[in-house]
């Protein structure tokens, strides 16, 4: 259903464990205000993201508590040295996502465009890098205590 | 204390201030209430009423100004780190301090990441340390008891003059 209405988005059915839909990063608010007004998606359970290497992933898990169905979509968004990943935000529709996309921006770096506070939820303020890329490097002290034994 | 010897009446003790004071101490070493993982459920064991600190005189205290003994009881965090620190700094003299565990000794099986601070005594003095994950009551007890002997065999009174 959620295909006939959106021909941009893809469908990935693995042998093993629950499928997911993959979501162009600007068509994102979109497909969400749909699914939480017309399919009463009315909770999101979690938004994450994942490094994997060549690209960063967004994962949405999305809850219909009438109906008992759940759903999970993904945004791509390719790493590019030069610029910062960034998605729109989707605490408008959900307000749960509000932290959660904090929490992504800080271990991850990806950026949610339109985001109404989006700075560190978890993480000291002065914090450099983020911790949960591929490519992190510890720094070697952090206010004035050493990171190694 | 020769000429004294045999003496005095039977109901009074001859010992030196040092070692009065010092046993005073040593059985009212009131602890901190301060717990930031899952040592501190083995803490709280320690302290209920089958370990039963209370015969050592160790009783906890919810505030760092009315404590003696300060126990890392779990995984310090850099962000929490600064805020012990500050807690430490509350405490008044003399004060100890004893690492529970390896996360506070050295960082334990979190040691490689990236917000674990790798052991207390990078921003407190830790006089004991106690290993174990955590470790068992008898042992957290062991480690008040060498505290008592160290305390015991300070000269406090010498050190403040
Ligand atoms: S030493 Fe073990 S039991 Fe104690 S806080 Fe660390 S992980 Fe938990």
């Amino acid at each position: 259903m959620l295909k006939e209405h959106f021909i941009f988005i893809e469908e990935t059915k693995p042998e093993k464990g629950d499928g997911w839909f993959t979501v162009p990063a600007d068509k994102i608010q979109e497909v969400c205000r749909y699914l939480k007004s017309e399919l009463k998606f009315n909770v999101l359970s979690c938004l994450t993201g994942t490094d994997k290497g060549e690209f960063f992933e967004v994962v949405y898990h999305l809850f219909a508590s009438e109906k008992k169905e759940a759903l999970v979509l993904k945004v791509k968004i390719t790493r590019d040295v030069s610029e910062v990943p960034s998605v729109p935000t989707v605490s408008d529709v959900w307000a749960a996502a509000n932290w959660m996309e904090r929490e992504t921006f800080e271990l991850l770096g990806i950026e949610f465009k339109g985001h109404p506070e989006l700075k560190n939820l978890l993480l000291p303020e002065d914090w450099v890098g983020q911790p949960l890329r591929k490519d992190y490097k510890e720094q070697p002290e952090y206010a004035g205590m050493t990171t190694t034994r | 204390m020769i000429t004294l010897h045999n003496q005095l009446p039977e109901f009074v003790l001859t010992t030196k201030v040092d070692d009065l004071l010092n046993w005073c101490r040593k059985s009212s070493v009131w602890y901190m209430l301060f717990a930031t993982a899952c040592c501190g459920i083995e803490l709280m064991q320690t302290g209920g009423p089958r370990c039963d600190w209370d015969r050592f005189g160790a009783v906890p205290r919810a505030t760092p100004r009315q404590s003696d003994l300060m126990i890392i009881a779990g995984t310090i965090t850099y962000k929490m780190a600064i805020r012990t620190r500050r807690l430490y700094d509350q405490m008044p003299d003399p004060k100890y301090v004893i690492a529970m565990g390896s996360c506070a000794n050295c960082g334990g099986l979190f040691q490689h990441s990236y917000s674990v601070l790798k052991g207390i005594d990078k921003v407190l003095p830790v006089d004991v340390y106690v290993p174990g994950c955590p470790p068992r009551p008898e042992a957290l007890t062991d480690g008040l008891i060498k505290l008592q002997e160290k305390m015991q065999s300070e000269k406090f009174l010498r050190k403040n003059a």
